[in-house]
């Protein structure tokens, strides 16, 4: 028998997708501008936040290392996320089975205990790690082919999402979209907005090699709004 | 002799509503004195739905309509006749308390002073006696409004003062029942209560303060008013107000 | 043995891993929490389980006969063996499923039964839970960890495997499943249930679709799973997590948010299996407690081979002059409460508070059973680095679909308060493994 999913599980798989992939790419993306304000340069910490399109209400770049990690009252902070991630993936253990969410629940109480010393943010890589390991299980555990490409579809889109803000350069934006964003979402017809799939292969494929334009507010809304369960 | 009746209720709301599960008691009840000669249901819109009795016999409609809606109605008309009490087997549920028929003991040491030398005389004064305690107020109370609050706030309607009589009669020894249904002179429903003695199950309209006869037909029975509503409905769409109709109509032919 | 308890810690870690946690609203707000688990397991010799399981599957049957017959012919009524003030005062009496028969005529698919081992060496029955009995994960998912943790543990011990728990779950969904081509669902009420771990995990490893009520309807009377993009899957079998007063709000609690309106009466129509049946509350009632022996007698003409604890029912004068005589030597227990609350152990009270008792027997005596206290075994469990000695019970999973069951091994409770008699989760207490030895 074929199986279905309901909309409010699509939902979760697909937000799921995409918190864990914030959490991985943010920490990435963060540690160099924490790094450049070692040096100095106080305000690229106000980049960061102009760029992710999140609010600077930082008290100064030191304030930013910590509160941006380890804030959980804070709704952008990367501990927020990774809460968002749980709360979602805590609704698919039948899904995404237990072992895939054990990694969720190790980055979480390796998330805490930073957080009581507000370590460094070298001390999160395992949180990186479980991310990555999560991708592997889901890899190794979901079979439902279904499940697989809304979860691949949330990662993609957030990974998409998150290089265009961080300003990469559009060739490398161009092989996410193909290499995932488009193959999925051709494959969740119920689930996506073909004309939007389409707009956004267009409006990057038009971009690709150039790194100026005005059209980016447009792929992000793309971006954003394909998904609809 | 016959008597015919003409049902019908509307429920506008005030938004489009959708998955709208529905459960109707709207046909008489076939009973030992009660005959349903025929009967026919109109629910427009809905293109299928179950005709089934409940745990305690009465008729219900059940189903749902899927699409967006604003209006849902019911449309029913049937003639019944009466013949005389039959003989009829208790069954024992009814001489127990339910939550909104707990008979409390101011309620029972009410209750005792009301009891006559046979059942049928308790009835009869307990019935007049809850009718002079309850002063009839529509909107006091509400469809989870116990007997033991109606008793306390000596008000209520139809529904509160059966449920206090029946506390009592429970309270007494004497099995009763809730009874909803349609009555001649009243344009929305009515509830009233039966008793159960010599054999056989006897209507009272405390409310009315009358012994039940021909002109008052009965649609549903059970413990107290949660097993009589005569529509439930469940249905999706955000912060709708239901604004409902209801016409009856009970004639002799 | 020693091997698993110096590994305690390392089961902890891989406990906390795997989200195993309970529940508990604390002031209004909703908190989850590790059950506490001790690494000595309870062993129980083959020859005593063997024992046990005939009780149990004897006990299960006469109370599925019992409920066969009291929403039907009512014959144990009629021949005058249960009075029938404990059937229609009970608030588990359901009249809705009067006439019905569920799908194989199964009404306890999941029996949790909850015995003690009294210090005389006998088993005695607490109680009976034969609507939503929760908990067997625990152990199951203990024992999963305990064996990776510690082989050497197993090596050395020939404890009966547990893992087909799951499997016998499915078996009896699948079992009881009218409809082809059709789905079993584990209905939650979502997160903030205090079991969800245990929804999530069944879920996961009977291959039921875990889902909300938001997620089915009843569509011209077939239950549906709602998938995207207006896909429809039928539902033959539901494991509700959900008790009945929510179930429907069309037929029960008009104000059930988490409830499927319509489902009870696609499952009278025969067309859907509800695990647990609806109207289960009459057997597992405790007034109705006192008359499972006798059940067992009526229903299959053998005699008990599990007892119940010494129980006394006011109801009856003569029960009630001797409780009312001896009431600082009982156990007062209400039989409306759930979950160790309601429960009244006379011993300590002051003259005035029995005082108070006594008035609450001689008013309402339908409502109270009173029991002699069975003195239990005490279990030894670790507490800070030491052994210690607690009370424990042990409740035994009963799952009947084609045939009745016992799951080789149980839910193992116990008090962490020195002396206490109550185990529930709810009210603090831990939990362990519980292994049936088998014969080398």
């Amino acid at each position: 028998m074929n199986t279905t999913v309901s909309k409010a599980k699509a939902d979760r798989l697909y937000w799921l997708g995409r918190y864990v992939e914030r959490v991985f790419i943010s920490l990435n993306a963060v540690k160099k501008y924490i790094d450049y304000d070692i040096d100095g340069s106080e305000d690229a910490y106000k980049v960061y936040c102009q760029r992710v399109c999140i609010p600077d209400s930082y008290n100064g770049a030191k304030d930013f290392a910590v509160k941006y990690l380890y804030d959980k009252t804070n709704p952008y902070s990367v501990y927020s996320m990774l809460v968002r991630a749980f709360d979602n993936g805590i609704e698919l253990r039948d899904d995404i089975t237990s072992e895939s969410l054990s990694y969720i629940h190790l980055a979480l109480d390796v998330m805490e205990k930073c957080s009581l010393t507000n370590a460094g943010i070298s001390l999160l890589q395992p949180v990186c790690d479980y991310m990555l390991s999560f991708w592997g299980s889901i890899d190794e555990t979901v079979v439902e082919i279904l499940k697989m490409n809304i979860l691949r579809l949330g990662r993609r889109l957030e990974s998409l999402d998150l290089n265009v803000r961080l300003l990469a350069n559009w060739d490398k934006i161009n092989e996410i979209l193909k290499g995932g964003v488009l193959t999925n979402a051709r494959m969740l017809t119920s689930v996506t907005d073909m004309l939007k799939t389409e707009r956004l292969r267009t409006l990057i494929e038009h971009r690709s090699g150039k790194n100026n334009g005005s059209d980016t507010a447009e792929i992000l809304d793309c971006i954003n709004t394909l998904f609809n369960a | 002799m016959p008597w015919v009746y003409e049902f019908s209720s509307k429920s506008k709301f005030s938004q489009e509503v959708n998955s709208h599960a529905f459960l109707l008691r709207c046909v008489p009840k076939e009973t030992e004195y009660q005959h349903v000669i025929k009967s026919g249901t109109i629910i427009p819109g809905c293109w299928r739905y179950f005709d089934q009795r409940d745990g305690f016999g009465n008729t219900i409609f059940w189903g749902e309509i899927i699409e967006p809606h604003n209006v849902f109605s019911v449309l029913s008309h049937g003639i019944v006749d009466y013949s005389e009490g039959a003989e009829s087997v208790l069954n024992p549920v009814f001489r127990f308390p339910t939550r909104l028929t707990t008979c409390t003991p101011e309620m029972l040491d009410f209750a005792l002073r009301a009891k006559c030398s046979n059942d049928a005389e308790t009835v009869a004064n307990l019935a007049a006696k809850v009718r002079e305690l309850i002063s009839y107020t529509p909107g006091s109370t509400n469809n989870a409004t116990s007997a033991q609050t109606a008793f306390e706030n000596r008000c209520g309607v139809c529904q509160d003062i059966s449920h206090v009589l029946i506390a009592c009669l429970r309270g007494v020894g004497i099995a009763a029942r809730y009874v909803s249904g349609y009555v001649e002179g009243l344009t929305l429903s009515h509830a009233w209560t039966e008793a159960y003695y010599n054999g056989t199950w006897h209507g009272i309209d405390a409310t009315e303060n009358r012994t039940v006869s021909g002109g008052y037909i009965k649609i549903a029975d059970g413990r107290d008013a949660s097993d009589c509503s005569l529509n439930r409905g469940v249905f999706s769409g955000g912060n709708i107000f239901e604004n409902l109709e209801i016409n009856i109509s009970v004639k002799r032919i | 043995m020693d091997a698993l308890i110096t590994q305690r810690d390392s089961v902890n870690e891989w406990m906390s891993r795997y989200g195993v946690r309970f529940g508990i609203y604390k002031n209004g707000t909703f908190k989850e929490q590790i059950f506490p688990f001790d690494p000595i397991p309870r062993k129980i010799s083959a020859r005593e389980w063997k024992m046990l399981e005939k009780g149990l599957i004897q006990r299960v049957d006469a109370l599925n006969a019992f409920l066969k017959d009291i929403y039907g012919k009512k014959q144990i009524i009629k021949d005058g063996v249960l009075p029938e003030d404990f059937v229609y005062s009970s608030s588990g009496y359901l009249p809705f499923c009067e006439v019905i028969v569920p799908p194989k005529n199964v009404w306890a698919h999941i029996a949790g039964i909850d015995l003690v081992n009294g210090k005389d060496g006998n088993w005695y029955i607490l109680e009976d839970n034969l609507r939503i009995p929760s908990g067997a994960s625990y152990p199951l998912i203990a024992r999963e960890i305990t064996r990776s943790v510690s082989p050497v543990t197993f090596e050395n011990n020939t404890v009966s495997d547990n893992r087909n728990y799951a499997k016998l779950l499915r078996q009896m969904l699948d079992y009881v499943n009218p409809l082809d081509d059709s789905i079993n669902v584990i209905l939650t009420p979502g997160r903030y249930n205090s079991a969800y771990f245990e929804h999530s995990y069944f879920a996961e490893k009977t291959g039921a679709v875990l889902a909300e009520n938001r997620d089915l309807r009843v569509e011209n009377g077939i239950l549906y799973y709602l998938g995207i993009g207006g896909k429809k899957q039928p539902v033959g079998t539901v494991y509700r997590r959900i008790s009945d007063e929510y179930l429907d709000p069309e037929i029960f609690n008009s104000d059930s948010l988490i409830g499927v309106p319509n489902i009870m009466q696609v499952y009278k129509n025969g067309s859907l299996a509800l695990v647990n049946a609806p109207g289960n509350g009459i057997a597992d009632d405790k007034g109705i407690y006192y008359f499972v022996p006798k059940m067992v007698k009526y229903y299959l003409d053998e005699d008990p081979i599990l007892q119940n604890a010494p129980t006394f029912l006011p109801f009856y004068p003569d029960d009630r002059k001797y409780v009312l005589e001896h009431l600082q030597n009982l156990v007062i227990k209400d039989v409306a409460e759930a979950g160790g609350y309601g429960v009244i152990f006379c011993g300590n009270l002051s003259q005035e508070k029995l005082k108070e008792i006594h008035d609450l027997i001689v008013k309402e005596p339908r409502r109270w059973i009173a029991q002699h206290v069975v003195d239990f075994k005490d279990l030894p469990i670790i507490e800070d680095g030491k052994i210690v000695e607690r009370k424990a019970d042990l409740r035994a999973y009963v799952v009947t679909g084609s045939e009745t069951k016992v799951w080789k091994c149980g839910l193992t409770r116990f008090s962490r308060t020195p002396g206490s008699f109550i185990v529930n989760s709810s009210q603090g207490g831990g939990f362990k493994d519980t292994w049936v030895i088998d014969n080398a």
